[in-house]
């Protein structure tokens, strides 16, 4: 059985710290950009945007990465995986990027999007906003800005649900064993 | 030496026997034949259990090529008589298309004295109708027949000139020889690899419609009605051609006609993997077709099986389906229960 | 949906939730294209050989960018059907190249069900690029996803094929894909280039192109290529052109809204006048664009591929 490791309200508040930061960090927001990682990074990125503008009346924009055809992975499983769309409509050069994930883990992820944000352009700075670290890393990756760290076992799967993908907002973790990580 | 079979199916229609019963044999000779138990006290050196066999006399198949001499690395007639003789044929009528072209009475010689060093099958070649299988003049038919041929015809190439079929038939006929005919209009064919319908349509491949071998079927009838010579048509694998014959035959015109066991059980959909092995001409047909070739044989308006055995190597059939051979081996399929079953009701109505 | 084949051979061997990955995945790929820097690293380090038996301009050129922009490492053959009927057989060809350790190859071939002959001997992925009168998915597959721009869901859409549908792989190819989907399909040509068992393939035979075309949402006009048969099968390109051509007074009696698309390369005054295949009805260039995402796709999903036989095995 997954355990329950937060609900909607605390999600709700934790977003609003972790916007709170982002306002800090670059108080005009003049460059701005949030890039959601596919799949729940999007909607965690919107949730950011729409919070941002109601402290600050600043529309931040919003762009969508998959980082899939970056994946070091991909000769080495056994089918590709399911690839969704990417939608980054802004020259990147010059921006203030947050780069945002449902959860840091190894690490492969946020190299994956770091590559593929440098074949869009060359952005002044690239932080990294997370819900969840879970550690275990693979590579010397560090989120900037991060709701909560988590003490985890290997076999763990956190799992962060959003209420458009998932029905309701809540992070979980089950272990490997019965639960399939969501892609 | 004397050897006592028991227990076999006993098949043979020339002696009426259809039912388990045994065989004596004396040395190389039969010396009693009979359904049920063999007689009490029949004494034998050696005793052969059939059970659940066939006990046939050997078969004759009326259509193979052996490829000699020319494509040895195919098959020889050495090669060609064991695979015969293992599938239970002891009599073979070879094709002349072989390299070069059996049109010459010393071919024919050079096959006999082959034929009789292997030791094997009885070996029956077929001369040419024409010169070099050419379709242009006639081969000297009565000195191959002189040689021994049983039959003439350019077997793969058919004769699409109708002077030259009538002539075949009228002169041949002075011989008292059939004239066999692979039956196929090549315009109409165009080429095809396979049997024009839905399953050419499907794959992609040129497709040779029914129509190519009935139009040619319709000439051969009426061909030999009109001249009185002899025609055997080969492999016939269409219902219209199934149809002409038995009315042909209604009328008293003569001619005779075989079919292969590959267009008796199988049909076009076995082409559906681009599998070469299913490439032959004439090719699959579809079930209707197979279905009026069946009742062909039931109603003895298909005088035959013959296997139209015809082995290729490797590097012609492995390879792209419209670059394939023509053609499949048919003494493996041939020793198949059912295909046997049939070649033993039946006999041939002319014999080689 | 997960994809698990290693080779793309034809739409008949797909379902209709594999042509769906695909076109998604498509989708995907479309925006590599509109990037400063038009190319992603997934298939880095793998090896792509166009294998060519077939004059081909356009389809090389688009597979051979959309490996480009998936960085795979290319080579290309083209080998003249002559060279081919003289030397070496194609297996020994490809088992030549596979001792490369390449990891795809794309074929086009004039002999059809050559890419399943192969796909059946060598353990690399087999894209089919064309073979002989058979399939070509790609094409049919980039069909299909610019008509998905342009009209959503295909379920119930009338979709008109015009041309020498006999010997038309493109024609195979979209039948198997667009009846797949739910479209209702309908074939219009001359009837010596209409195959008589078609209709068992799941479309409608027509012969009046108006009739045809009055309640349609596409039209592809299939290039008509007179060289390929020996026989006569039609009296003139005129007479083509008159009754199975799409011009402008053509268009006029026809549907707005009426797509047209054409597989290239065009006879122009044949098939299509110029005023339509330039015309506002046209999507052929969006065709050309598209084509390279769909390439991509399928470039991509047949190197995560796995299954072990040829997907036509159990089709």
């Amino acid at each position: 059985m997954a355990e329950r490791i937060a609900s909607a309200p605390e999600i709700a508040a934790h977003l609003d710290a972790l916007a709170e930061s982002i306002v800090q960090d670059c108080p005009t927001l003049e460059h701005a950009y949030l890039i959601g990682i596919q799949r729940r990074g999007v909607q965690l990125a919107q949730r950011l945007a729409q919070r941002i503008m109601a402290r600050t009346s600043v529309v931040v924009p919003l762009g969508v990465l998959d980082i899939t055809f970056y994946r070091d992975d991909l000769s080495r499983i056994s089918q590709q995986p399911v690839v969704h769309n990417t939608d980054i409509r802004l020259d990147l050069d010059g921006k203030v990027i947050y780069l945002v994930d449902d959860v840091v883990y190894s690490g492969r992820t946020i190299r994956a999007a770091l590559d593929a944000l440098a074949d869009y352009g060359r952005p002044r700075i690239v932080r990294l906003v997370a819900l969840v670290d879970r550690g275990w890393r693979e590579l010397p990756i560090q989120p900037d800005f991060v709701a909560w760290k988590i003490a985890t076992a290997d076999t763990d799967v956190i799992h962060v649900k959003v209420r458009e993908l998932d029905g309701e907002d809540a992070i979980d973790r089950a272990n490997r064993a019965d639960h399939a990580q969501p892609v | 030496m004397t050897t006592v079979i028991r227990n076999g199916y006993l098949m043979d229609p020339a002696r009426q026997l259809d039912g388990h019963g045994w065989v004596h044999i004396k040395d190389t000779q039969i010396a009693g034949v009979g359904l049920g138990e063999p007689p009490a006290g029949l004494a034998a050196d050696e005793t052969i259990d059939a059970r659940g066999l066939v006990v046939a006399p050997g078969f004759i198949d009326l259509h193979t090529h052996l490829r000699e001499p020319g494509e040895e690395s195919k098959e020889t007639i050495e090669s060609g008589s064991r695979a015969a003789v293992a599938g239970g044929f002891s009599t073979i009528v070879c094709m002349p298309n072989t390299k070069p072209p059996i049109d010459h009475a010393s071919l024919v010689k050079f096959i006999h004295l082959e034929a009789q060093r292997v030791n094997l099958a009885n070996v029956l070649p077929v001369g040419t109708v024409s010169r070099g299988r050419e379709g242009k003049e006639l081969a000297d038919i009565g000195e191959l027949v002189n040689a021994g041929v049983v039959a003439i015809s350019d077997d793969g190439a058919p004769i699409m000139d109708s002077g030259l079929m009538r002539c075949a038939l009228e002169y041949a006929r002075m011989f008292g020889i059939p004239v066999m005919e692979h039956c196929e209009d090549l315009q109409l064919a165009n080429l095809g690899v396979m049997n024009e319908g839905f399953y050419s349509t499907k794959l992609g491949l040129r497709g040779a419609p029914t129509v190519a071998e009935d139009v040619m079927v319709a000439r051969n009838l009426l061909l030999a009605e009109y001249t009185g010579g002899r025609l055997h048509l080969c492999h016939l694998s269409t219902a219209g051609g199934v149809r002409m014959v038995r009315d042909a035959k209604a009328r008293g015109v003569q001619v005779t006609c075989e079919v292969t066991p590959h267009h008796l059980v199988l049909t076009d959909a076995a082409v559906c993997d681009y599998d070469t092995n299913f490439k032959m001409n004439p090719p699959l047909r579809a079930e209707a077709d197979r279905l009026a070739l069946i009742e062909g044989i039931n109603d003895g308006t298909i005088d035959a099986i013959a296997t139209d055995h015809a082995p290729h190597s490797s590097t012609s059939k492995d390879v792209e389906f419209d670059q394939a051979a023509n053609g499949v081996v048919g003494w493996v399929d041939c020793s198949k229960e059912e295909a046997a079953s049939w070649c033993a009701r039946r006999t041939s109505p002319w014999r080689a | 949906m997960a994809w698990d084949k290693k080779d793309l051979l034809g739409l008949e061997y797909l379902s209709a939730e594999e042509i769906l990955t695909v076109l998604d995945t498509a989708r995907a790929f479309s925006e590599v294209s509109t990037r400063a820097i038009k190319k992603v690293p997934a298939l880095r380090g793998k090896t792509v050989v166009n294998l060519f038996y077939e004059a081909s301009t356009r389809t090389r050129a688009s597979f051979e960018l959309a490996e480009k922009r998936l960085s795979a490492d290319i080579i290309n053959m083209n080998v003249s059907t002559s060279s081919v009927t003289k030397g070496e057989t194609l297996l020994d060809t490809v088992r030549n190249l596979c001792a490369y350790k390449i990891d795809v190859i794309v074929i086009r071939h004039a002999m059809s069900g050559a890419p399943i002959y192969l796909a059946r001997n060598i353990e690399c992925s087999v894209v089919n690029a064309g073979d002989g009168m058979h399939e070509h998915p790609t094409q049919a597959l980039l069909d299909i996803y610019t008509l998905r721009e342009k009209l959503g869901d295909l379920r119930g859409r009338r979709i008109v094929i015009v041309g020498d549908i006999a010997h038309s792989r493109v024609a195979r190819s979209n039948i198997w894909g667009l009846t797949k989907l739910g479209a209702q399909v309908t074939v219009v040509g001359p009837s010596t280039l209409i195959p008589r068992e078609i209709e068992q393939m799941g479309v409608r035979v027509q012969h009046n192109l108006d009739e045809a075309l009055r309640d349609a949402d596409a039209v592809n006009m299939l290039r008509i290529q007179r060289e390929r048969e020996k026989l006569t099968l039609f009296p003139s390109l005129r007479e083509y052109a008159i009754l199975f051509g799409l011009n402008r007074t053509r268009m006029q009696g026809l549907p707005d809204k009426l797509i047209v698309m054409h597989p290239g390369p065009i006879n122009r005054g044949v098939e299509l006048s110029g005023s339509v295949a330039d015309g506002p009805n046209s999507v052929i260039l969006e065709q050309v664009t598209n084509s390279l995402a769909v390439r991509m796709a399928v470039l991509f999903l047949v190197t995560g591929g796995t299954s072990l036989h040829p997907e036509h095995m159990s089709a």
